[in-house]
C-alpha cells in the first residue's frame, strides 16, 4: 500500500467519523417521552384533574368528626347538615384548590371546604388534605384535617 | 391542529360540571394551565405538576379502587393505549398510582425543552399540541 492510498483512506475514516458526531449533535426535533402518557393525554389529564367530578355526583358520608370541640357545640342541626354535605361534595368530587360553599341564612354562619391535596396510601385508599374556614357569630375559624375514602365510598376523618 | 382544538373543546367540556355549580364562564385552556401552577410564578413545577396529576388519577379512576384500566384511560382525550401499555410496567393491565406518576414524570421531562425543571406557559402550549 502507497502512503498517498493511506493518506486516502485516513481522510475517509475520518470524514465517517465526523460525520457520525455531526450526526450525534444534530438535534432530532422535540423532545419524546419514551415511556410517558403523551402530552395530548397529559392536556387532557390536566383538564379531568380540573374538571373534578361536578355536582352531580352522589357524595358519601363523612365519619368521625367534621367539626369538633366548642366550635362544633355552636353549630346547630341545620348547620351540621349543611357541612357534612359540603364536605362530602368537596372530597369527592371537587379538584385540590377549589372549595365548595355552605351557609345557613337562618343562623347566619358560612363554610367552606377546600380539598388541598389528593395522595394514596401505602395500601392504595385515597386520602385527601383539606381545610374548613367556618365562620360562625361573625367569628372565623380555619381548621386543617385530612380523610380516607372507604371502600363503601364514605370519607373517614382521620386527623 | 386539530387534534389540538378538539383537546381544548374536550377541556372545556371536562371543566364544565365544576364551573356550571359555580356559575362561571367556561375556563380556557391558559386558566387550566394556571391551575396546576399553585404559587403563582407563572411556572409548573414538577412538585406542582404531580400534585395535579395525583387529582386526575384520582377522578380518572371511575371505580376507586386505586388503579386505572385501559377503560379508565381512554376517557382522556388523547390516551394512547400503546402508551397505556408501556407505561404498565408490571404488565397486570392496569396502572397503579406509582406506575401513572413515574409515566408522567417523563412526560413532564419531555416537556421541559429548556432542561430548567420548570414548565413555562409556551412550553405545556407546545407541549400538548404535539
Amino acid at each position: 500500500m502507497t502512503r498517498r492510498h493511506r493518506a486516502g483512506q485516513g481522510a475517509l475514516v475520518s470524514a465517517i467519523l465526523m460525520t457520525f458526531l455531526l450526526l450525534g449533535c444534530e438535534s432530532t426535533g422535540p423532545k419524546t417521552a419514551v415511556g410517558g402518557l403523551g402530552g395530548a393525554a397529559a392536556g387532557g389529564l390536566l383538564a379531568a384533574a380540573l374538571g373534578g367530578k361536578g355536582p352531580g355526583i352522589a357524595a358519601g358520608t363523612i365519619l368521625g368528626g367534621l367539626i369538633g370541640g366548642t366550635i362544633g357545640d355552636r353549630l346547630d342541626a341545620a348547620d351540621r347538615e349543611k357541612a357534612h354535605a359540603a364536605a362530602s361534595q368537596a372530597l369527592e368530587a371537587v379538584p385540590s384548590g377549589h372549595s365548595v360553599a355552605w351557609q345557613n341564612p337562618d343562623s347566619g354562619n358560612t363554610c367552606t371546604v377546600t380539598p388541598v391535596r389528593t395522595y394514596q396510601t401505602a395500601t392504595g385508599q385515597y386520602c385527601r388534605q383539606y381545610t374548613q374556614t367556618i365562620n360562625i357569630g361573625g367569628e372565623k375559624h380555619k381548621s386543617y384535617g385530612t380523610a380516607c375514602r372507604e371502600p363503601d365510598g364514605s370519607w373517614r376523618i382521620v386527623n | 391542529m386539530r387534534r389540538f382544538v378538539v383537546l381544548l373543546m374536550m377541556m372545556v367540556w371536562l371543566s364544565a360540571p365544576v364551573v356550571g355549580a359555580q356559575s362561571q364562564p367556561p375556563l380556557t385552556r391558559k386558566q387550566i394551565m394556571e391551575s396546576a401552577d399553585k404559587n403563582r410564578d407563572g411556572k409548573i413545577s414538577r412538585v406542582e405538576f404531580l400534585e395535579r396529576m395525583r387529582d386526575a388519577f384520582f377522578f380518572v379512576d371511575g371505580n376507586k379502587d386505586g388503579f386505572l384500566t385501559i377503560e379508565e384511560y381512554q376517557r382522556i382525550p388523547g390516551a394512547d393505549p400503546k402508551r397505556f401499555a408501556r407505561a404498565d410496567r408490571n404488565k397486570d393491565g392496569k396502572l397503579s398510582m406509582d406506575e401513572f406518576l413515574k409515566s408522567i414524570s417523563q412526560d413532564f421531562d419531555a416537556a421541559d425543552t429548556n432542561d430548567d425543571g420548570v414548565l413555562e406557559d409556551e412550553e405545556v402550549k407546545s407541549w400538548i399540541a404535539r
